[in-house]
């Protein structure tokens, strides 16, 4: 029996079955394509983090052997423990691997006091470990990145699965009246709680099987095709597509939950009514209390009156599709605006400030510049108009306190410009000195640059430190680091003094290299020659060296790309090398932009277009109850004229809702954000995504006075006799 | 027989300022096999005794014992119950379920047992009520009087020991409105069926066995005519 009348009713009300089965379907591709992009990307992080620095969770560090790996791997949580590598002098490290990371920092303060190693012997993989969640209970600002992203994914999760709620309580709620009757001639509310989940059950199994299958196909189609965009970055490894059953069961389970939730809700409610007030449930809206809109009232008269308590009344119904239209615009403004920035920052920080330093950057693997061999056959490639071959090595010098420049000593010393960036030994500072080693040739070059004898046997003094205390990040103002009255620098080892080197200038300006330089510490760029023979007493030099080519004079893209394809060839069958392309990462940095803004702004539509529906929904579903509502504002004199226009202040409120929530917390975002990033707002203002802002909220306010035209021709067509007599529900 | 017994029924509806006594303490009953109108002013209680006697309304005191049942007592599936096997219940606005034949409608009290239609007294009553040739039609494809009819038919499917009616000619013209106190008199007559039958229609309710008249919630007369 109930079957026939579930089966019945369905094909009657076709358009019902349709919105719950179409907000199952969408719903839960969001929800799949959300959880297992969140997922993968999630993954890739993981595997990044570990191509980058390793897989290792904890490390100890001292003078360990393998009877201390014994007692090491006898702790039961201990998975394995590796050597990784001697250290400078007798130190030993450890790699730890656990079997549960997440008593980590419980577990490797005991195993380093078991070994009578000092508390800060061990060490932590923090940012592979904040990836699983875990972070040292002792740090006071531990990343929240990724709590963050997942706190968004349930909140965009609770919204989508909203959807699926609200379109049964639109169908429900016309119900309501049907199971009065059904309850009036003797229905349990256990056979009407039962007809109403089967008939969930029915409705929502195949959507939402379709839709979980189909989220997880578009994620694979959103993940090869940022591959593809991606494919030319250097130093990023392609993502595989990954599934994992916990997201099937996130996914699947609470989109069936909510189906079913959905439908025992009206069935419980109906628990809670007698039958006679069941049957006698009209559908119509009610306002609780009296309400005024004296806005609208004011501005467009009754009809604005009528339509904003009629919005009140439907209060509750049109909240989702508030909240997703809010969302979408919101999201997809907010993104705009991020992308706009970010481009604008990346273009200061990075393609206009390396603008002229590089166009072909070549890194060469496992090389020290002193064994390379090949330095003039790069010189003469084809093409170069300057080529500077150079290694860093990461060294500290140890100056006295008095040696800081006037200018320093004015604005407070180290301490106050530098902050911890420095360490104080007594009337001393040990600073970070980087060492850039640049072949012969570069540094005579840059000697003359400098204004410095042209010589191959002292150092050149980056003399600069940013002044924090004056300037910004973004426009970062220099002061003279130290003062200019001393003819060579001691380059410290282990606390000792290890080698003098003279000074043969104080510089302001910097090679043309693709470098960035740290903000306090002293950069000193010497010949190749002086390292070699320094060399031997110095330990901080990578083991990777650098060729920064700059092509002719206007080279574009084709130039740029044979001299990098002449460059491999000569050095890909003997070394391990990678090279960029100026040009061709600008190419790739746009593209990626591109298809991520393609991505994110597909998403925005189609939140949009949910939230659009649901007004749809509203308008349509809830024609019956708005049929008697304006068939009894006929009945008392209003024309179809007055009616349009209550609807059209009922599209604009709607439609203008969102679009007022949204633009103040665009505003506010945006300025948070150009503050932060120490842009001027004029800059972002010039190029701020006011068009595409603009159509995206006309489309909005075009879609949803579709909505009402569409309902609105509808109600106006009806018999106003039988809209008011009639009471069978179709 | 005493098939109804309310004693001290009590209904209030809202709270504070809105507060409404429906029923002030009603003392009623019935025997089996009679025909009594209960007649009133608009907002008089009427209604609302019909409905708590019926048990789609819950009384706020007092007690209510239809066919021997306490129904005050009664838990919402028992009471449902109850409600499908002792009580036909007629509506003014006929309160079909639009989505189901009428044949579907009519038996549908049965089918909630999970019970076998008795066919001869279903096709008597369609042949008493006229609707033989409707029983495959939806209720919208019929008229008012058509729809009434398949209501009663509904409240009579399961043999009810009463049937209780509220206004049901009020949504019917005069024609239609004398079938339908004919058809409820012959049912009352051949099946010896208890009837309630809520008016404000004077001239109906004489055609009544008893007349109880309400006003403000309370019984101010109540005449046996027979």
């Amino acid at each position: 029996m109930w079957k026939d009348y579930s089966k019945s009713y369905l094909k009657n009300n076709r358009a019902s079955g349709i919105a719950i089965m179409a907000a199952a379907l969408i719903a839960t591709l969001f929800l799949s394509l959300l959880c297992s992009l969140f997922y993968n990307f999630w993954i890739y992080d993981i595997e990044q983090i570990k191509l980058d620095e390793g897989d290792w969770q904890g490390r100890l560090t001292g003078d360990l052997d393998e009877s201390d790996l014994s007692v090491i791997r006898q702790f039961a949580n201990v998975e394995k423990a590796v050597i990784r590598e001697a250290s400078s002098g007798e130190e030993t490290v450890a790699d730890i691997y656990f079997w549960d990371v997440r008593t980590i920092y419980e577990d490797l303060p005991r195993i380093a006091a078991e070994l009578g190693l000092e508390e800060n012997a061990a060490g932590y993989h923090s940012l592979l470990l904040s990836r699983y969640l875990i972070t040292d209970p002792q740090d006071e600002e531990p990343p929240l990145l990724l709590p963050f992203l997942a706190a968004v994914l349930f909140v965009v999760s609770v919204s989508l699965i909203l959807i699926i709620r609200n379109a049964f309580e639109i169908t429900m709620n016309a119900r309501v009246h049907q199971f009065g009757i059904f309850s009036s001639i003797g229905a349990t509310p256990k056979q009407i709680r039962r007809c109403l989940l089967s008939e969930a059950a029915v409705l929502g199994f195949v959507p939402v099987l379709l839709g979980g299958v189909l989220g997880m196909g578009m994620s694979y189609a959103v993940i090869e095709t940022i591959n593809f965009f991606a494919a030319d970055v250097a130093g990023r490894h392609p993502a595989v597509f990954q599934y994992h059953p916990a997201v099937f069961a996130v996914t699947f389970l609470s989109a069936g939950f909510t189906v079913l939730f959905s439908a025992w809700i009206p069935a419980r409610r109906l628990s809670k009514m007698t039958p006679l007030e069941a049957i006698r449930n009209p559908g119509d809206f009610h306002l609780k209390r009296r309400k005024h809109s004296p806005v609208l009232s004011g501005i467009f008269g009754v009809e604005g009156e009528l339509a904003g308590n009629a919005i009140k009344a439907q209060k509750k119904h049109l909240r989702i599709s508030t909240l997703s239209l809010s969302l979408s615009y919101l999201g997809f403004t907010v993104m705009l605006c991020f992308f706009t920035l970010s481009g604008i920052s990346t273009r200061y920080t990075y393609f206009e400030r390396y603008q002229d330093a590089w166009d072909v950057m070549v890194t060469v693997k496992n090389t020290a510049l002193a064994d390379f061999d090949r330095t003039e056959q790069v010189k003469n490639i084809s093409g170069v108009g300057s080529a500077v071959l150079y290694q860093k090595a990461e060294e500290s010098v140890r100056i006295a306190a008095d040696w800081q420049s006037d200018e320093l000593l004015a604005l407070g010393g180290l301490e106050v410009v530098a902050g911890s960036g420095v360490e104080k030994e007594g009337a001393y500072y040990r600073i970070a000195s980087p060492v850039v080693i640049m072949d012969d040739e570069s540094f005579l070059e840059y000697c003359v640059q400098t204004g410095a004898a042209p010589r191959l046997d002292g150092t050149i003094l980056l003399n600069r430190i940013w002044d924090s205390v004056n300037s910004n990040f973004r426009d970062k103002e220099y002061i003279p680091f130290l003062k200019e009255d001393k003819k060579a620098i001691p380059l410290h080892m282990d606390g000792e003094t290890a080698v003098e080197l003279p000074v043969l200038s104080y510089a302001r300006e910097v090679p043309a290299l693709r470098e960035e330089y740290d903000n306090y510490a002293l950069v000193q760029f010497m010949p190749l020659s002086l390292w070699k023979i320094i060399a031997g007493q110095m330990t901080g030099a990578e083991q990777t060296m650098y060729i920064r080519l700059l092509g002719q004079e206007g080279a574009g893209l084709n130039e740029l790309n044979k001299l990098e394809a002449a460059v491999n060839d000569l050095l890909e069958q003997s070394y391990d090398v990678e090279s960029e392309n100026r040009i061709q990462e600008k190419i790739s940095n746009d593209e990626m932009i591109k298809g991520a803004e393609m991505i994110l702004g597909a998403f925005c539509g189609l939140l949009a277009a949910i939230g659009i529906a649901n007004v749809f929904s509203n308008t349509l579903g809830f024609l019956r109850q708005r049929k008697r509502e304006f068939a009894q504002y006929l009945s008392i004199g209003m024309t179809p004229a007055n009616m349009r226009k209550m609807f059209a202040v009922e599209a604009f409120v709607i439609a203008g809702r969102p679009i007022a929530i949204t633009l103040p917390l665009t505003a506010a975002a945006v300025a948070f954000m150009v503050t932060a990033s120490h842009l001027d707002p004029k800059v972002f203002f010039e190029e701020a995504p006011f068009l595409p802002i603009a159509v995206f909220a006309l489309l909005i306010i075009v879609f949803v006075s579709l909505a009402y035209y569409v309902g609105g021709k509808r109600i106006l067509e009806c018999d106003l006799n039988e809209t008011l007599k009639d009471d069978t529900i179709i | 027989m005493e098939i109804i017994k309310c004693s001290g029924v009590q209904k209030v509806f809202g709270e504070g300022e809105s507060r409404v006594e429906a029923l002030s303490g009603i003392d009623f009953s019935m025997q089996a096999g009679e025909f009594a109108a209960v007649v009133g002013a608009s907002g008089s209680g009427k209604s609302t005794l019909l409905h708590i006697l019926g048990s789609v309304e819950k009384p706020t005191k007092g007690t209510v014992i239809v066919d021997g049942s306490d129904i005050g007592g009664l838990n919402a599936t028992d009471v449902a119950i109850f409600r499908r096997r002792k009580v036909g219940l007629i509506y003014q606005f006929y309160n079909l379920i639009p989505t189901l034949t009428v044949e579907k409608n009519i038996l549908m009290p049965m089918l909630l047992d999970k019970r076998k239609p008795d066919r001869d007294h279903y096709e008597n009553l369609l042949r008493t009520l006229g609707i033989q040739d409707k029983r495959n039609m939806l209720p919208h494809q019929l008229s008012g009087g058509q729809q009434q009819r398949v209501a009663i038919a509904r409240a009579l499917i399961y043999r009810p020991a009463i049937l209780l009616a509220d206004e049901p000619t009020g949504n019917l013209d005069r024609k239609n409105s004398r079938e339908m106190i004919d058809l409820l008199k012959l049912f009352h007559g051949n099946l010896k069926q208890t009837i309630l039958l809520i008016t404000h229609d004077e001239r109906i309710a004489l055609e009544a066995d008893r007349i109880v008249a309400i006003e403000d919630g309370k019984i101010i007369s109540d005449q046996k005519r027979r």
